[in-house]
């Protein structure tokens, strides 16, 4: 932490440099439409820098959320490959299998992303409408 | 719109964790939670800013609302840093559609500082600019004189037209003429139809005038000729014989004298009377004055006296 505030409270040029922010082309979400939802916050008008960071942070955010939903999914993927396997070994041969099961297609599903955002503290659940 | 550029934002770090597909439910609740996300760090980072008194997020106030939300912010820098990074390539502006160069005239103006650049361009100059233009007015004096002569001529003209139209016409010929009709003259009889144009009527006596229409027989009509020579002839009397006439002649023919004298200057001859009336007086008393009566003489007038003609033969 406090070589974050070293880094921006008091720059010097060298640190400067090795600001990984400046760095364009690293970021997914357009400087645009960063600045449109700086707009929407309250801040008129700011360096790349601070909405860069604001960026990566939500990135973060999200990269994490995208990570625990994977590990879900593979779980979740694995239990129902090992049933199938364990249903499917009577007729095929072990080898064939693992090959099949490197070129499956992994979808995000709400069931993966759901127990991922519950570990943060967020409850995902349809209106009660659609319930 | 930039809820798309987020969108795909989300599928590429989705992409980038290994995930083949999503479902739309995923994404969009995926991207609903970035953009709030974004939001909330903004608020947040913009309220630290303005408790520190300052109206701009410094990276230090986005650093302590990310504290402030529980994100760790040591993790960042190797986050930004890793490997297997997909970018997305950030939204074309779109492109305005082109005027045709058939249609444009003029040359667009640009914008002023106040309007931003994205701003569509101003129409043609012709659609909004306004050149007044003003017809000079005539002040030359011979198109003016020219112009008001026309008008003069124009309306007596038509006061004529509409004269032979709704009076009496006379015709220069003898048979009913339609082409070229003259205004009947509706004189008063034995009265010429110009004489009342020709009186000054603010010093005429409408007593005297009537007086001396109702003596008047017949309009007469004085000769140049005759007057000629009866001036001459009394230019050669002698001032005895003026004296002789003068004495011989009543008081009517003392002020006849005196007008005649003082006829210098036509401006300054005072109001007189028409001719026709002087000459009837002559022609009503003939026998006692004659030639006395200087000025007029009508046709009929007896031939002067042999007297002032011997002598000056």
């Amino acid at each position: 932490m406090f070589y974050w505030l070293e880094i921006y409270i008091f720059p010097s040029p060298d640190e400067r440099k090795k600001n990984f922010l400046l760095v364009a082309g690293i970021f997914q979400i357009p400087d645009a439409v960063l600045l449109n939802l700086m707009t929407t916050a309250g801040i008129a008008s700011t360096d790349p820098t601070t909405t860069r960071l604001i960026s990566l942070a939500a990135q973060k955010f999200l990269s994490g959320v995208a990570y625990d939903a994977l590990q879900h999914c593979k779980v979740r993927t694995s239990n129902q490959s090992s049933k199938s396997h364990h249903g499917q070994s009577a007729n095929h041969n072990g080898s064939n299998h693992s090959s099949n099961h490197r070129q499956e297609r992994r979808t995000l599903t709400m069931d993966d992303l759901t127990p991922a955002l519950a570990e943060r503290g967020i409850a995902i659940r349809k209106p009660p409408y659609y319930e | 719109m930039h809820e798309k550029a987020l969108m795909n934002a989300v599928a590429g770090l989705l992409l980038e964790h290994g995930f083949d597909t999503a479902e739309n439910q995923v994404l969009e609740t995926l991207t609903e939670m970035l953009g709030s996300l974004l939001t909330e760090i903004g608020k947040s980072s913009r309220t630290y800013s303005e408790l520190a008194g300052r109206s701009e997020p410094l990276p230090a106030d986005v650093i302590l609302s990310l504290i402030n939300a529980g994100i760790r912010i040591n993790e960042l820098e190797p986050y930004a840093k890793r490997q297997n990074k997909t970018t997305i390539p950030a939204p074309v502006p779109s492109i305005q559609p082109k005027q045709l160069s058939i249609l444009q005239a003029g040359t667009k103006a640009p914008h002023p500082s106040y309007i931003p650049a994205h701003l569509p361009m101003f129409p043609d100059p012709h659609a909004y600019i306004r050149t007044p233009t003003h017809k000079q007015p005539v002040t030359e004096y011979e198109a003016i004189r020219e112009k008001s002569a026309v008008q003069k001529r124009d309306i007596e003209r038509a006061l004529n037209k509409f004269a032979t139209r709704t009076s009496e016409t006379d015709s220069l010929f003898l048979c009913q003429d339609n082409l070229f009709p003259l205004i009947a003259c509706k004189a008063t009889p034995n009265v010429p139809a110009y004489l009342v144009s020709l009186l000054p009527k603010d010093q005429v006596f409408e007593q005297d005038e009537e007086q001396e229409y109702a003596r008047a027989p017949s309009p007469p009509r004085q000769q140049p000729q005759q007057r000629q020579q009866q001036q001459q002839q009394q230019q050669e009397q002698s001032p005895q014989q003026q004296r002789k006439r003068t004495s011989l002649a009543g008081k009517e023919l003392m002020e006849e004298s005196q007008k005649e004298m003082e006829i210098d200057s036509p401006f300054l001859l005072p109001a007189k009377l028409p001719p026709p009336k002087i000459k009837i007086k002559d022609l009503l008393a003939p026998s006692h004055q004659g030639l006395a009566s200087s000025s007029i003489v009508g046709p009929g007038l007896p031939p002067p006296p042999s007297t002032s003609s011997s002598v000056v033969m």
